[in-house]
């Protein structure tokens, strides 16, 4: 049983709730953003897991951790969405599934160790080539499309795509050395 | 961070743990900075679902549907008209604006920003010296102090109040040279690419004839342009094109300041608050080729 769990058990089942709706919400958003390709379903798929989890509170065994349960919950309700809107997720491959939800399990064991992820992340991206942090500052930071991103360095969408890819996979790389990534 | 401006798009070829560790990061690069405030609003969102009962969405009548899309139909044939109507067309008179700032090389300008927030107000002032896309020096006051920041196409570097540059330094976040006002970002080095995505990015109003004070007798093409994207580039962009040269005199931009929260204090702010910077143009100028590197004004 997770440690807030274990302080809010003597609570009523909203507080409970409000509990874990505020410890998991980062990683659920960070999950989602992962998986979804528009905002706007990001924020919709964010609030229909939360109110499944809801309704299914009771089903939930407070042994096990919270996160992956909800994760679950999250990749139902994905590829449900997916039956009906072919474009709405980035990937449904079921071994990428596997290895993203290996990533989070690592990363956020806790809510604590999820903002410990971010911070370091903040520290793997000073590392980045300059060139590399430009174009994931543009497309991440300023929230630029990549067509833009690339006419303000100068270079074809091509090379700044690559360069976007290159930029995560260093960033991957980089979380991996500190132990972040499994 | 914000939500990318480009959806993930990973190699389909490309294994599965690979594939994985970009996705994971994706997810993180947007995360990693998400305001306090919005999470704030998701878990509010979240427990007053639970606790309200769902209501039936307003089926929206007929009627009302029909009369919305006849007065769309009629704006935009009165929008066809106006513009037939209307002399020079602004996205061409952007255009010539675009060519003949590259055409002008080395140019300098003013900078008059004003942050005006809820809680606290200040402004900075200086010069701004660009050279193409990438390439820039800005030496202003800013909380009383000198400071001057710049770029030769490369890193960015910092001159001036070591108190001041080191929070200019911590603002720049990921290492681009950026103006800071508020929470909006402008990239210095992309003032040509603001005014080339104009058509992109805002819609433009006709433009008008407008003077001014430093310029009597000269009546410049002022256009306003409206943001109509979810790029974070500023809400509103006035420009005054100069009808001889074609270069850009002035362009001033607001950044709107979001209305108050219901959970947030009220401190009596302006609601007509904003942030807004104007930049001027002194001329094209013969800068020395390493002007825009640091150890020139260290």
């Amino acid at each position: 049983m997770t440690k807030n769990l274990a302080r809010a058990s003597a609570l009523g089942g909203h507080e409970v709730f409000e509990i874990l709706v505020r410890d998991h919400s980062a990683m659920l958003l960070s999950f989602l953003r992962s998986l979804l390709r528009a905002a706007d379903l990001v924020d919709d798929l964010f609030q229909e897991t939360m109110l499944t989890a809801w309704r299914r509170l009771p089903d939930y065994d407070r042994e096990r951790p919270f996160g992956p349960w909800l994760r679950g919950i999250a990749v139902r309700l994905v590829l449900k969405h997916r039956e009906r809107h072919a474009r709405g997720a980035v990937t449904c491959e079921p071994e990428v599934l596997e290895a993203l939800e290996l990533r989070y399990r690592a990363a956020a064991a806790s809510p604590e160790t999820f903002a410990a992820v971010a911070e370091r992340l903040q520290q793997c991206l000073q590392s980045l080539p300059q060139k590399l942090r430009d174009v994931i500052g543009f497309v991440y930071e300023q929230g630029m499309r990549l067509c833009d991103a690339a006419r303000a360095i100068e270079v074809s969408e091509e090379a700044a795509k690559k360069r976007v890819q290159r930029g995560r996979q260093q960033l991957a790389e980089c979380l991996r050395r500190n132990g972040v990534v499994a | 961070m914000r939500p990318a401006g480009e959806p993930i798009d990973p190699d389909p070829e490309a294994a599965p743990d690979v594939v994985a560790d970009e996705l994971f990061v994706h997810g993180l690069l947007q995360t990693v900075s998400d305001d306090e405030a919005s999470r704030q609003r998701r878990v509010m969102a979240v427990m007053a679902a639970i606790t309200q009962p769902q209501q039936k969405p307003r089926r929206v009548p007929w009627l009302v549907l029909g009369a919305a899309a006849a007065a769309l139909v009629l704006g935009v044939a009165g929008k066809v008209l106006l513009g037939w109507l209307s002399g020079p067309d602004a996205r061409t008179l952007v255009d010539r604006a675009v060519h003949a700032a590259k055409q002008a090389g080395d140019r300098r300008y003013e900078v008059d920003a004003t942050w005006s927030a809820a809680d606290s107000s200040f402004t900075l002032r200086g010069e701004l010296d660009v050279r193409g896309a990438d390439r820039h020096v800005l030496r202003a006051t800013m909380h009383g102090m000198q400071v001057t920041t710049g770029s030769d196409g490369g890193e960015v570097w910092f001159a001036g109040n070591e108190m001041l540059a080191a929070h200019l330094r911590e603002m720049r976040g990921l290492g681009h040279s950026v103006f800071v006002l508020d929470k909006h970002r402008m990239t210095l080095g992309s003032i040509d690419a603001l005014v080339a995505n104009l058509a992109a990015d805002y819609r433009l109003d006709p433009p008008g004839s407008a003077t001014l004070p430093e310029h009597a007798g000269v009546a410049f093409h002022r256009i306003t342009a409206h943001r109509t994207t979810s790029t974070p580039v500023p809400d509103l962009v006035e420009v005054w094109i100069d009808p001889g040269s074609g270069l850009v005199q002035r362009l001033a931009l607001l950044w709107r300041v979001p209305p108050r929260q219901p959970d947030e204090p009220d401190r009596g702010a302006d609601p007509a608050a904003g942030h807004r910077m104007v930049l001027d143009l002194v001329g094209p100028i013969d800068l020395p080729g390493d002007w825009f590197q640091a150890a020139r004004h260290r």
